[in-house]
C-alpha cells in the first residue's frame, strides 16, 4: 500500500474513531450513544487492520461490535427514554438553548430559591409532591419517583402559572369558531382540542390539518418557558433531573484534556525503539496457532467468565421479580384517568392531547374521591 | 513516502484515552460509564497493537495479550450489564449518584 494512501486512511479511521467516542457523550440518546461506540470500535478495527493485525481487527468487530448490539438491545429494553425522542420533546417545546439532539448539561450556579407561594405548607393547603414523568406518583413530602428515581418536585411551585395560564386565554375550537370558553377543553360539537384564541383567529383554519406541529407547537413552547420563568426553581429541577452529565463536567473535560495532553507529549519525547522489520506474512496463522497452544487456558476462562455473568444476571433478576407491595395495598374501586406527563394538573376522562403542552395524555389509575381540590379540574 | 510510524499511533489513542476519561468522570448514567471505560480499554488496546508492530513486530504474544485484553473488555460488559440490569430493576434508575448503598 502506498504511503499517501495509507495517510489517509488512517487519518480518516481516527478521525472516526475519536470523533464518536467523543459524540457518544454528546447525544442525549442512550441509543445513539451505543450506535456511535460501535462506530468508533469499527474505525478502530479498521486501525488494527492497517497495523497489519488482521486476526485482531476481525475479533475486534466480532466481540466488541457484537457486544455493543447487545448492550444497545438491553439499553432499549431497560430505558425508560433510550431513543431521547420525549427528552428532544420537551427540549423543543420548552424552547431550550442548543441544537436538539445533543444532551442537556447541569444548570450553573445555586439553585434559585423556591416561590414563597410553593414554598410554605399551611395545614389547610398541604403540599403534594408528585414525579414530572410520572405524575401519578403523590406524596406529601420530598423525596425520589419509586419508578424513575426522580427528585420528586412540589406541585404548587407550578400550580399558580398552570392557573394563569389556562383561565387568562380564550380558547376556541379550529372548525367552530363561535364555540368559545375560558380554558382548555375540547369542543361539544366536534370533539377537537379547543386550541387558545389569538393562535386561531387571524389565521383561523389551519389548511393542512398539521396537528400540533408548526405555529401550535410554537404557542405552547412560549407557554412553557412563561411557566418555566415564573418558578424558576421548578426550571431548575428539571434541567438537573434531564441532564445526562454530573455539574462536575468541567471539571471532567479539564482532566480528560489534560491527560490526553500529559501522554500526547510523553509519547512524542520518549525514544521508542522502533524497528524496521516488517510482521510476516503468516503473522495470522502464528497468532491463533500461539493462542491455541499456549492461551487457550486464559481464553476459556474468559468465556466462561461471560457466561457467569449473563447466567448470574438472568437468575439474581428472576429472584427480584416478586409483585411489589404496594401494588397491593391499592384498593379496588379505580377510575381510570388521562394525564399530561408534564402538566399533572391536566386531567382528562378521556384521551386527547394536553391544553398546555400538545403532549398526548397518558392513561394512569386514580381513585375517584382522591385527586387534589385545586387541580382536579377536568372541565 | 512511507505510511503513519509509530507516534501518530500513540496520539490517536491518548485523545482516546481523554475522551474516554471525559466519559467515565462526568456520566450519569451507569451504562454510559460502562461504554466509556470500553473506550479507555480500546485506547490501551491500540496502543498494544501499536507497540508490536513498530517496536516487536516478530513477536506474537504482544498479538494474544491483546485479544486476551478485548475478551476482558467482553467480560466487562456482561458482567457490568448484568449488575446494571439487578440494579435497574431494584430501584428504577441506573444513575451512579443515586445508588448510595450497596442494600436496599
Amino acid at each position: 500500500m502506498s504511503g499517501l494512501l495509507e495517510w489517509i486512511l488512517f487519518l480518516s479511521l481516527s478521525a472516526v474513531a475519536v470523533g464518536m467516542a467523543a459524540s457518544m457523550l454528546l447525544t442525549m440518546s442512550m441509543y445513539r450513544a451505543g450506535l456511535a461506540l460501535m462506530a468508533s470500535f469499527l474505525a478502530l478495527a479498521g486501525l488494527f487492520i492497517l497495523l497489519d493485525a488482521d486476526l485482531l481487527a476481525a475479533i475486534q468487530v466480532m466481540m466488541n461490535v457484537g457486544g455493543m448490539l447487545v448492550m444497545v438491545l438491553f439499553m432499549v429494553m431497560m430505558m425508560m427514554d433510550p431513543g431521547g425522542e420525549m427528552m428532544w420533546e420537551m427540549k423543543r417545546k420548552m424552547q431550550l438553548p442548543g441544537p436538539g439532539a445533543l444532551s442537556m448539561r447541569m444548570p450553573r450556579g445555586k439553585p434559585p430559591g423556591m416561590a414563597p407561594e410553593g414554598e410554605k405548607a399551611t395545614a389547610d393547603h398541604p403540599q403534594t409532591y408528585t414525579c414530572p414523568m410520572h405524575p401519578e406518583v403523590r406524596q406529601d413530602r420530598p423525596g425520589q419517583c419509586p419508578r424513575c428515581g426522580m427528585d420528586l418536585i412540589p406541585i404548587e411551585a407550578q400550580q399558580p402559572a398552570q392557573s394563569y395560564m389556562a383561565e387568562a386565554t380564550t380558547y376556541t375550537c379550529p372548525m367552530h369558531p363561535e364555540v368559545r370558553q375560558q380554558g382548555p377543553g375540547i369542543c361539544p360539537k366536534c370533539g377537537m382540542d379547543l386550541r387558545p384564541l389569538e393562535e386561531t383567529g387571524p389565521r383561523a383554519p389551519q389548511p393542512h390539518g398539521d396537528k400540533g406541529m408548526g405555529t401550535h407547537a410554537m404557542d405552547h413552547g412560549l407557554q412553557g418557558v412563561a411557566m418555566a420563568r415564573r418558578s424558576p426553581h421548578w426550571h431548575d429541577q428539571m434541567m438537573a433531573d434531564m441532564a445526562m452529565s454530573t455539574a462536575q463536567l468541567p471539571w471532567a473535560l479539564v482532566l480528560g484534556a489534560a491527560s490526553a495532553l500529559v501522554l500526547v507529549v510523553l509519547m512524542i519525547r520518549t525514544g521508542w525503539p522502533v524497528s524496521r522489520a516488517v510482521p510476516a506474512e503468516d503473522a495470522t496463522l502464528a497468532v491463533g496457532e500461539l493462542l491455541l497452544s499456549r492461551y487457550m487456558i486464559g481464553f476459556e476462562g474468559a468465556a466462561f467468565l461471560i457466561l457467569a455473568g449473563i447466567v448470574g444476571a438472568v437468575i439474581f433478576a428472576k429472584r427480584e421479580r416478586k409483585p411489589a407491595p404496594r401494588k397491593a395495598a391499592k384498593p379496588p374501586a379505580k377510575v381510570e384517568v388521562y394525564i399530561c406527563p408534564m402538566h399533572p394538573e391536566v386531567r382528562r376522562s378521556e384521551p386527547g392531547q394536553c391544553p398546555i403542552c400538545g403532549m398526548d395524555l397518558i392513561p394512569t389509575e386514580q381513585r375517584p374521591g382522591s385527586s387534589h381540590p385545586d387541580h382536579g379540574g377536568a372541565p | 513516502m512511507s505510511g503513519p510510524g509509530l507516534t501518530p499511533y500513540l496520539v490517536v489513542s491518548a485523545l482516546l484515552f481523554g475522551v474516554g476519561i471525559v466519559g467515565v468522570l462526568s456520566q450519569r448514567s451507569a451504562i454510559m460509564v460502562l461504554m466509556s471505560i470500553e473506550i479507555l480499554l480500546n485506547a490501551a488496546i491500540l496502543n498494544l497493537v501499536a507497540f508490536w508492530r513498530f517496536v516487536r513486530p516478530d513477536n506474537f504474544d504482544a498479538q494474544v495479550f491483546a485479544i486476551i485484553a478485548i475478551t476482558i473488555g467482553a467480560i466487562e460488559m456482561a458482567a457490568g450489564l448484568g449488575l446494571m440490569l439487578l440494579v435497574f430493576r431494584q430501584r428504577g434508575s441506573s444513575n451512579i449518584d443515586q445508588i448510595q448503598e450497596l442494600k436496599q
